[in-house]
């Protein structure tokens, strides 16, 4: 509809349509057809793009100077189709300006959705392969510190680095190692499986590293067969204690940052347990939710206060000053939560559930309702904030091979996609700003190098344009201004009118990012029923002469706005006006002094139309006369009639339109010609080129036949084509 | 009257069931606002009823008990939606005393306001009589709902609730609260927590199945009770739903193989289009047998023509159960239904006849699968524990399911005397 109404707008009132064959001279008649036979072989050539295209570039449109509207649409439309098919960004000013007028602006949406879904699947591979061309300039993949990998010889589940970050523990189901990392590499320091299966087990769920060092250091595990395991490994490598009251499988462990100490374990049973490694024999105190406890963390800057995600989706907050009842409790998933991380600053907290969203929520708020919301591609199985950057964290996903990294205020786009792995990551834990190591079920332990590494975002087409099946075409494209920054794209983040507003790395306004990609729909519509109906009823298909039938309906389709239509029933009218045009041509300079009034019949279609139309053979009393000459009676002949030229032209507009689906106009045109033929051609020429076309067309013009029962009044032409 | 359309159908357990039996059998309760699903519920987890049919189902009238013979044997008890708790006559103690669970319906599609007031009053009720009842809250008919509209409603309910408890001085009283809907597996899932949490056994299965998981390899298992869907047990990483509705159907897919090549189909083998090899499931196609039984059952309301036929499928569920246990075992350790079907993203789903009921179900990486000697192994002594867990629990269910037997013959002597208004 809203094409219509555009269309209508654009469209001259002062020039009628037939005002538009008036100015047409012969010779610009002429040197139409040719044009038109090679921009058919043109849409013919490019195959695949003009079928995919329900209204590709037309045969008709360059026909005259005239056609301006029907051109510049059909134009805008091919435009656009271009842009689908190069999905670039270079959509003509012209044909964008358009369109903004016209349809409903939406804002960033649709592209970046789209870009996600490739940035997730496809490109993160090539993304570290091709990189962009700049940056790998600078700095060569090869010659890259702090990126390697090691492999374990083992499904890996959990990382945890010593505090010096000069030793890593490594465990998965039956691993327990602890490497010693250096900027180029990585070793094997401390196998730690030959005591485990002496105490009958082989492997860990979690580790986590004590935050003392030297002769105290100390690792804790999660056996695979229940109980957690605290290893000495400063002076020997040892078991020093082994717990086992949780009655259920423990989830997660936790050493306090502050208070080297105090262990927290998140187990099955319900309960979060908290014990104190230097009182051995002593119970852990014990917090009770009644509900499947899957991540524990402590506060960063506050040692006193914990925080819990449970499988009901519920995460809380503790207060280990009283550990009767929760602080605070509220729920952040739809379904279990997996992975919970505080922000440096001690305020803020990501989470990540099976609902396949990263939240960040406000701890000192009251209002139960995220800051930010991050969709995934699956559920988050481990997410950290990235030290020093407080808007970044990195996040590993179930059943995926690939580690994101996010910037929070754009949360469709992740910043880096990691494809250094084979298979799932699994575990995640930054060792500086720039330095990211991950365990995966690879078997391998890796380091990643961040600095330097191409941004998705960047390697994403701005543009993007997708159809469907009602005609409807979405696209976007980035607006002027430049390539789009991220810095300077930040807009303050909009919020009730009196919501404080909370920013993450203490500045005094949130902001969130605002792609200056631009996008719309585009109404390229289908299917008219009004316009077919109407055309359906006012068709002519019986007047007496063929271009007197194709000027009326040119005027039809005029008003029902099919101006391409429109277009093509005049060229027709030209190609059947043609068969005498030579004889007018070649005899113009006798004609013209002795004979006015085929001057004035060439002036236009209209009026010649008219004298043919007197008597009952159309073509051979208007040749005889205008031109009582040889080549009248030549042109008359049955021979030179069979030479008729545009047969061609004719076929491939059929066929352009059959393809097109458009069922009226192929029958119509069909049965303007059978008319035109029964009256004056032998059935030999009919015959000769018909059945190429019966055979596709019969099944059309059957429904056709019923449409046209129904709508229209004139149904016994119809009948006709059906004995053809 | 639709007094006998699920009316009091079940002649063995009345109201008059010795303490003793209660006391093993737990009891889970469905209660809700009348119109909000609870006997929808119950049809298309327990019976197989299409969840399309269940529009059909005609209100509850009266509480509708229905015992579910499984691997554990426990009670439903249905609820009619207007029934009044505050009534002089409702022996609250009688119902609350011994309940197990007690799972709240509440239709999200509706106004919830009102039925929030009467979980309110009904949880105050039961936890006043039984504080050892464990409260599930089901936000029901979540289908209708979007995304965001869907955690919304959860956060609000789950939030009004508990403030409300807590000024009623109830802050211990923990409400599990799920999103559900019977058009897909939510509810089944729900079902499945709920069912876990009356088994004392589950920290021992649970654990045994870790043990199972680390050392096969095995992404994922599960323990599926076959008839309803639900799984009684799982090892303690997260459930995502794909993996639990992609087992579920496998245990449909195996029960359709198998009533289609099944033994009792005269001489026909099951290795056919899924590498699916399969011995001894005559149990199993007679479980098959067994839904047919409640499908057919389940038309019975709306034809109202079979009012006068007492017993339903779910007495001769009961009591055909109640013949096999009777039976010797007939399931031998080598004649047991298993099956793979090797999927082509490289996953490989396992299943394995456990007992009469139950399946375990393993879903793991192909390359892992090729050591299968190993994880048949490991299977089998999966198996052994199992067994001798359950040893005692078999034996005393033997002897009560012969005191039920002996007490069904007292029923039928003093036959119209059950029934409570």
């Amino acid at each position: 509809m809203m094409n219509r109404d555009m269309l209508k707008l654009r469209k001259d009132p002062t020039i009628p349509p037939s005002s538009a064959t008036v100015t047409t001279s012969n010779t610009n008649a002429f040197s139409v057809s040719p044009r038109l036979g090679s921009s058919n072989a043109d849409s013919r050539r490019s195959g695949g793009r003009q079928r995919s295209s329900p209204k590709g570039s037309g045969p008709i449109q360059s026909l005259s100077p005239s056609a301006v509207p029907s051109g510049s649409v059909a134009g805008s439309t091919a435009a656009l189709m271009a842009s689908v098919a190069a999905a670039g960004s270079q959509v003509s000013a012209v044909t964008v300006s358009n369109m903004m007028g016209s349809g409903p602006t939406t804002t960033s949406g649709v592209g970046s959705a789209a870009s996600v879904l490739s940035s997730g699947s496809n490109h993160p591979r090539s993304n570290r392969q091709m990189g962009s061309p700049t940056r790998s300039n600078k700095r060569p993949l090869n010659n890259r510190s702090n990126t390697f990998k090691f492999d374990t010889n083992g499904t890996l589940w959990a990382l945890s680095a010593s505090p010096d970050f000069s030793m890593v523990a490594v465990v998965g189901r039956d691993v327990l190692k602890i490497l010693s990392v250096t900027e180029s590499g990585a070793e094997e320091s401390v196998n730690l499986k030959t005591v485990g299966i002496r105490n009958n087990f082989a492997g860990s769920m979690d580790v986590k590293w004590g935050p003392t060092t030297g002769r105290d250091a100390k690792i804790a595990t999660i056996g695979t067969n229940g109980p957690i395991v605290i290893w000495d490994v400063g002076t020997q490598n040892k078991i020093d204690r082994t717990i086992k009251e949780h009655t259920r499988a423990v989830n997660r462990i936790c050493f306090s940052p502050q208070e080297p100490n105090l262990l927290l374990s998140a187990s099955q049973d319900g309960t979060i347990r908290l014990w104190d490694l230097r009182t051995r024999g002593r119970p852990g105190q014990v917090m009770e939710a009644k509900d499947v406890v899957r991540e524990v963390q402590f506060n960063p800057v506050s040692m006193n206060d914990i925080v819990a995600g449970y499988e009901s989706g519920n995460i809380q907050r503790w207060d280990l000053r009283n550990l009767s009842t929760c602080e605070k409790k509220f729920m952040g998933h739809m379904g279990f939560v997996t992975s919970l991380d505080y922000h440096p600053s001690g305020r803020f907290l990501a989470s990540g559930g099976r609902d396949r969203t990263i939240k960040v929520w406000d701890m000192e708020d009251e209002k139960r309702r995220e800051l930010h919301n991050i969709p995934t591609i699956q559920y988050t199985s481990k997410v950290q904030w990235r030290p020093n950057k407080p808007y970044h964290l990195a996040a590993c996903f179930k059943d995926e091979a690939t580690v994101q990294i996010f910037d929070v205020r754009r949360p469709y786009v992740p910043i880096h996609v990691l494809s250094q792995h084979d298979k799932d990551a699994t575990s995640i834990l930054w060792k500086d700003t720039d330095v990211l190591w991950t365990v995966s079920k690879d078997k391998t332990f890796s380091s990643t190098l961040i600095r330097g590494l191409p941004q998705s975002a960047d390697l994403l087409p701005a543009g993007k344009a997708a159809m469907n099946c009602y005609g409807q075409l979405a696209f976007t494209m980035t607006t002027k201004g430049g390539v789009d920054s991220f810095e300077k794209d930040l807009v303050p983040k909009p919020g009730r009118p009196n919501a404080k507003s909370v920013a993450l790395d203490g500045s005094s306004e949130a902001m969130i990012y605002r792609t200056r990609q631009t996008g719309g729909i585009f109404d390229c519509e289908m299917f008219n029923h009004e316009a077919f109906i109407y055309c359906a009823q006012n068709y002519s298909t019986e007047a007496g002469n063929i271009r007197e039938a194709c000027e009326h309906n040119a005027n039809i389709a005029w008003q029902a706005n099919r101006y391409r239509d429109s277009q093509t029933w005049m060229a027709i009218k030209l190609f059947y006006s043609d068969m005498a045009e030579p004889t007018i041509v070649l005899s113009q300079a006798e004609t013209s002094t002795t004979d006015p009034k085929a001057i004035s019949s060439r002036k236009g279609e209209a009026t010649r139309g008219e004298d043919g139309s007197d008597s009952d053979d159309s073509v051979k009393p208007h040749s005889k006369l205008n031109m009582p000459s040889l080549f009248a009676i030549k042109v008359s002949d049955e021979p030179v009639r069979r030479d008729w030229s545009h047969q061609e032209q004719i076929r491939t507009m059929l066929e352009d339109y059959a393809e097109q689906g458009d069922v009226q106009m192929c029958v119509t045109i069909l049965l303007i010609q059978a008319m035109e033929h029964r009256h004056c051609c032998g059935t030999g020429l009919r015959r000769s080129w018909y059945p190429q076309h019966e055979s596709g067309l019969y099944h059309h013009s059957h429904i056709l036949l019923q449409l046209h029962e129904t709508f229209g009044d004139r149904s016994s032409g119809f009948i006709w084509i059906l004995g053809l | 009257m639709s007094y006998s359309d699920y009316g009091d159908n079940d002649p063995i357990y009345g109201d008059d069931l010795a303490d003793e039996d209660r006391e093993s059998r737990p009891r889970l309760m469905l209660m809700g606002l009348r119109r909000s699903g609870k006997s929808s519920i119950q049809r298309v987890v327990f019976h197989k009823m299409s969840p399309t049919e269940t529009l059909f189902l005609e209100s509850t009238s009266k509480i509708n008990k229905d015992n579910i013979h499984s691997f554990i044997d426990f009670q439903v008890w249905d609820f009619p939606g207007q029934m009044d708790f505050f009534d002089p006559t409702f022996d609250t103690t009688a119902i609350f005393g011994e309940v197990g669970a007690l799972v709240f319906v509440i239709d999200s599609q509706d106004d919830y306001m009102e039925a929030l007031a009467r979980l309110h009053s009904t949880v105050v009720a039961a936890y006043r009589v039984n504080p050892n009842i464990t409260f599930e809250v089901f936000i029901h008919k979540v289908d209708g709902l979007s995304e965001d509209y869907k955690i919304d409603t959860q956060r609000d309910i789950q939030q009004t609730t508990t403030d409300e408890l807590a000024d009623a001085g109830l802050e211990n009283v923990q409400l599990a609260f799920y999103l559900t809907s019977i058009y897909d597996h939510s509810i089944f899932e729900a079902f499945s927590k709920v069912i876990q949490k009356l088994i004392p056994q589950l920290p021992t299965l649970e654990n045994l199945l870790n043990i199972l998981c680390a050392n096969s390899g095995i992404e994922k298992a599960f323990l599926f009770d076959v008839i309803s869907k639900i799984y009684i047990a799982t090892d303690s990483s997260p459930v995502d739903s794909q993996s639990y509705e992609i087992c579920s159907d496998m245990i449909d897919v195996i029960i359709d193989i198998s009533s289609i090549y099944g033994r009792a189909a005269i001489g026909a083998k099951s290795e056919g289009y899924l590498e699916d090899q399969q011995d001894g499931h005559d149990d199993w196609t007679q479980q098959q047998d067994d839904y047919d039984g409640s499908n057919g059952n389940s038309q019975h309301p709306r034809q109202g023509t079979q009012d006068s036929r007492p017993p339903s499928a779910l007495v001769s569920n009961s009591s055909r159960a109640g013949s096999l246990n009777n039976h010797p075992v007939r399931t031998s350790d080598n004649h047991e239904a298993f099956s793979v079907i090797k999927m082509g993203n490289g996953t490989v789903l396992y299943l394995r006849e456990v007992n009469k009921y139950l399946a375990l179900i393993c879903l793991l990486r192909a390359e892992t699968f090729e050591k299968q000697g190993l994880i048949d192994y490991n299977v089998h002594c999966f198996k052994e524990a199992m067994d001798q867990v359950f040893e005692l629990k078999r034996a005393e269910r033997t002897r009560r399911e012969m005191e039920a037997n002996q007490m069904l013959e007292q029923q039928q002597r003093h036959n119209g005397m059950y029934g409570h208004g």
